[in-house]
């Protein structure tokens, strides 16, 4: 085992073994914004400037892909590289792991050598899996590809002017052969830049890419989810995290993408599958809530694979309210198992909320006369369920 | 095991409903077994959770409870069956019989009677609070969108704004235009009785709602001195309240607004049957659930100056919907500027649909939104060996506007007739890979040697390729490009598969098969994107490496502005 292997690597990393490598990136200030100092001209092209949660989302990530609990089928953490550009003060009170502390900016020179020493990482074992979560602003340049444009980004001096970007298809395409990583997934939250401007770059080399083998050997399985649609923003909460993040933290943290044994893992579990198909929707309609348009792409190779295994049922927060109110004050409600056995039950306590498994449940409720007793089965998903109870 | 279930799939096509995969799964949600439609599966007793992904890429998923010696029989995409149907009777939007706006609460009502929501059968209501910012009612698929609020004189205010409507799947959401003057004239010692009902659509571009008002107040009292009035009509009273209001029917739906002195915005007493009940002292959405226990109760109201709106308590004016123009459908803002390669077919008022024209890909222009858009259209062409008329009234696919990030998009999708395509588009659409996947599996024989609908081949090949999966069917591959010249996307693919080959003969062919596919439109965008990603990939030799740079150049001049988000090739530019 290594001691922290170049930049950004914040845990030990072990390459004698199948291991996680995780690489996060967070940029929210750009030296040449439009709202620094010194902007540059190709800043003011793309109109970029400093963003409010790039970093700190990114942050919130790689503490949760740092603390999880790492559960066969998956291999252990074996190396974790983060790295951070905040805008001043957009980590502080940041309720992180004080490791994170040391994650240095996401320059250019240090993204290129991270990038590097996590592509070796991948290639160590075949049985490796591969995490990558890269937040900031971008440009979109295909369906499934996107650059993200680092801290220096838009130096007037220069060499290239996509010098200081990251073209992440070529990333994942990179690593798609035999050697890599069998499981990887990629998550880019990035805003895309408006397409008019992005044609005008498709056919300029990008700073940072690796090379792409085309031998026809692929890994198992490696999705990639893009935060946004064409030319749409990345939204997120004015001092909080990106939406993209929040939805990641709820599928995963809170057992939003959560199922039950079969396929891959016989315990609860993300798999690909979920994450691909509930990611989008919570962005969707969380969006909508704020009257917001944002959709999730998803791209590179989602087949079925298994992203994050619990080591216990998810816990569902339940709240069953009751209609008629007339009937609260004698109405007993029961939820009952599989086996008809009560595991919760509440007497005239309405709305009644309690913490459960999450599971199939059947829902009695008695003594509400006039109204004839009430029956209903019910499938409790995680994080929460909210039930109405209707009396007739 | 002393139980069995059966599992009875409700989808349009044989092959999909004998081979859909049904996972069953206990009540741990663990998976205990998967079945086909149709068979009987043994169980224990207990609760189970039975799903599938069907034709619309959604899972449909039912709680059954099974007894010892039992043999319970469960149905899955019933109801969803049934609103497809519904849907595809639609030609315009169902009848919305009310609309209301409280100025003091902020809050905006719009209720269909029926037969707007996911559930066709039940009324809905779509809310919008101030506070909230929106409260759109997702559960039933509704939810309003800019929505603007501009009051015009006291007791006038002029609202617009889109309404959108969840379809079978999200991206067939259809979306309203709308657009109201709500007015009322609040009057110190005036109480207008309001229960309407809607005589006429509003969806088709009428100038005004027609109020039908039917019901007749039956006694309003003042310290026991009965006054009579009509349901229609202001009632002028002489003394400032309170009043008793009073109903032949407990259960009558009578909403009563009542203004009086505007000082008086506390809690009212509201006189139940069983006694006195006080209302809570705030008006959101939350608290309409509690005092709507109430409603069909209250027999009287005393207090001024507050409106009781389906057991809601209100400190503001009462605005009712009247005259409501528009809930349009957004298309009408679109047109349908010109069509290549293929012909203009059923197109109803959401949505336009196309059939083939010949062995030729099919392309639509749309105007509007200061944007011309070109779709490439999914069209079902077939050999020139086959009848032409395999379905008789019914076009090959539709093309609808949806709402993106920036504005509206196209969006074209397979005819659902064409049930394998279909189901595998929704499936991508819905992201549903690995089902998508099965699905394209399961109809390789349908798709490899029957041809019968290369544009379906092509998506399944296109998710075969996604998955890593293509390699397996090279010649499959080789055959679709080969023979069908017209549609680019088969030798995009293959060429993909080819710039892998250690022949350096058979990359070289690869990379100018990609050339040649510049000059020509895909039909998906998933294969303009691969083109571009392959073409952006530098080349050692000179030659190649200078062609690669003019064929991008080419491309980036030709479509600078392409719309990734939809399942065809879409490219957007400016209006001259």
């Amino acid at each position: 085992m290594n001691e922290l292997a170049g930049v950004g690597c914040i845990v030990p990393e072990d390459l004698s073994k199948p291991g996680t490598h995780v690489l996060v990136i967070g940029v929210s200030h750009y030296d040449h914004g439009l709202d620094t100092q010194n902007p540059s001209a190709l800043c003011a092209e793309f109109g970029i400037s400093n963003l409010t949660s790039a970093a700190r989302s990114a942050s919130r990530i790689a503490n949760w892909l740092l603390q999880r609990n790492l559960i066969p089928p998956l291999p252990p953490l074996a190396s974790l590289r983060v790295l951070l550009s905040p805008i001043e003060g957009e980590l502080d009170d940041e309720p992180v792991d004080a490791r994170l502390s040391a994650a240095p900016r996401a320059t250019r020179a240090n993204v290129e050598e991270a990038a590097r020493q996590f592509q070796i990482a991948c290639q160590s074992h075949r049985d490796n899996h591969a995490v990558v979560y890269v937040a900031g602003h971008g440009i979109r340049l295909t369906k499934n590809g996107a650059l993200l444009l680092l801290e220096d980004f838009g130096a007037d001096d220069a060499p290239k002017k996509l010098h200081a970007a990251v073209d992440m298809i070529s990333l994942h395409d990179g690593l798609d052969h035999e050697n890599a990583a069998k499981q990887q997934c990629w998550f880019v939250d990035v805003c895309r830049e408006k397409p008019e401007i992005a044609t005008q770059y498709m056919k300029l080399p990008v700073g940072i890419a690796y090379d792409v083998l085309d031998d026809g050997t692929s890994v198992d399985s490696s999705p990639l989810l893009m935060a946004t649609a064409t030319g749409a923003k990345s939204y997120a909460l004015v001092g909080g995290y990106s939406l993209f993040c929040d939805a990641l933290l709820w599928a995963l943290d809170r057992g939003g993408a959560a199922t039950g044994s079969g396929g891959a893992s016989d315990r609860w579990h993300v798999s690909f599958s979920t994450l691909c198909a509930k990611v989008p929707k919570y962005v969707e309609e969380v969006a909508q809530l704020h009257r917001l348009v944002q959709k999730v792409d998803i791209g590179g190779k989602p087949t079925p694979g298994v992203f994050h295994v619990y080591d216990r049922r998810p816990t569902v927060k339940l709240t069953i309210s009751l209609t008629p109110d007339t009937a609260s004050s004698t109405s007993k409600l029961q939820l009952m198992d599989r086996s008809f056995a009560v595991v919760y039950e509440c007497a005239s306590q309405w709305p009644a909320s309690a913490d459960v498994d999450a599971g199939l449940y059947s829902i009695h409720v008695t003594d509400a006369s006039p109204h004839p007793d009430f029956r209903d089965l019910v499938e409790l998903e995680p994080p929460a369920f909210d039930y109405t109870v209707r009396l007739q | 095991m002393t139980a069995s279930l059966t599992v009875n799939l409700q989808a349009d096509s044989q092959l999909l409903r004998s081979n859909l995969s049904i996972d069953v799964r206990d009540s741990a949600l663990q998976l205990v077994g998967t079945t086909r439609s149709g068979r009987s599966l043994p169980l224990e007793p207990g609760l189970y959770r039975v799903s599938a992904v069907l034709e619309d890429g959604r899972e449909h998923a039912e709680v059954v409870s099974i007894a010892e010696g039992t043999n319970v029989s469960v149905s899955l995409g019933q109801r969803e069956r049934d609103a497809r149907a519904i849907a595809r009777r639609e030609q315009v939007a169902p009848v919305a019989d009310r609309a209301v706006y409280l100025e003091g609460g902020q809050f905006l009502d719009i209720r269909w009677p029926r037969g707007m929501g996911l559930n066709p059968e039940h009324p809905q209501v779509v809310r919008w609070n101030a506070a909230w910012s929106l409260y759109s009612n997702l559960m039933d698929g509704l939810v309003i969108r800019d929505l603007s609020l501009a009051p015009t004189a006291p007791g006038t205010v002029v609202l617009s704004g889109t309404l959108e409507r969840a379809g079978a799947v999200p991206l067939k959401n259809e979306t309203f235009k709308f657009d109201a003057t709500l007015s009322d004239t609040p009057d110190a010692s005036a109480l207008r009785v309001v229960d309407a009902a809607v005589s006429s659509p509003i969806v088709a571009a009428e100038p005004a709602w027609r109020w039908r008002r039917t019901r007749a107040l039956r006694e309003l009292s003042l310290d026991g001195l009965p006054i009579f009035g009509n349901a229609s009509e202001d009632v002028v009273l002489s003394l400032p309240g309170p009043y008793r209001l009073s109903y032949n029917e407990a259960a009558r739906r009578v909403h009563v607004d009542a203004f009086g002195s505007p000082d008086n915005l506390g809690s009212i007493l509201l006189t139940t049957a069983d006694g006195e009940a006080l209302s809570p002292p705030d008006a959101w959405p939350g608290r309409a659930r509690d005092l709507a226990v109430l409603r069909e109760a209250v027999t009287s109201v005393v207090g001024g100056t507050v409106g009781v709106l389906a057991g809601v308590r209100f400190p503001g004016t009462v605005l009712e919907g009247s005259p409501i123009r528009g809930l349009r459908p957004t298309m009408r803002d679109i047109a349908l500027s010109k069509v290549s390669d293929a012909v203009e077919f059923a197109s109803t008022a959401s949505e336009w649909g196309f059939c083939a024209d010949g062995e030729r890909l099919g392309v639509a222009e749309f105007s509007g939104d200061g944007n011309i858009w070109s779709v490439s259209l999914p069209t079902f062409v077939r050999a020139a060996h086959e009848a032409a008329d395999v379905r008789a009234g019914v076009c090959d696919c539709t093309v609808r506007f949806r709402e993106s990030g920036a504005g509206v998009m196209p969006l074209a999708l397979i005819a659902s007739w064409r049930t394998v395509a279909s189901t595998v588009q929704h499936m991508l659409l819905e992201h549903r890979y690995e089902q998508a996947a099965s699905v394209a599996e399961l109809a390789k024989e349908l798709l490899m040697y029957k041809y019968s609908d290369p544009v379906g081949a092509t998506l399944g090949a296109l998710v075969l390729h996604g998955i890593g999966k293509l390699r397996e069917k090279e010649d499959w591959l080789k055959n679709l490009a080969l023979a069908f010249r017209w549609l680019p996307d088969g030798r995009i693919l293959r060429a993909a598969l080819l710039l892998a080959s250690k022949d350096e003969t058979e990359r070289n062919s690869a990379f100018d098969m990609l050339l040649a596919c510049v000059e020509e439109r895909a039909l998906f965008t998933e294969s303009y994107s691969l083109l571009l990603t392959l073409l952006r990939r530098p080349r050692v030799r000179e030659d190649q490496e200078n062609r690669r740079i003019a064929a991008l150049s080419t491309l980036s001049e030709r479509y600078p502005c392409v719309e990734w988000d939809t399942l065809t090739f879409t490219t957007r530019r400016r209006a001259e």
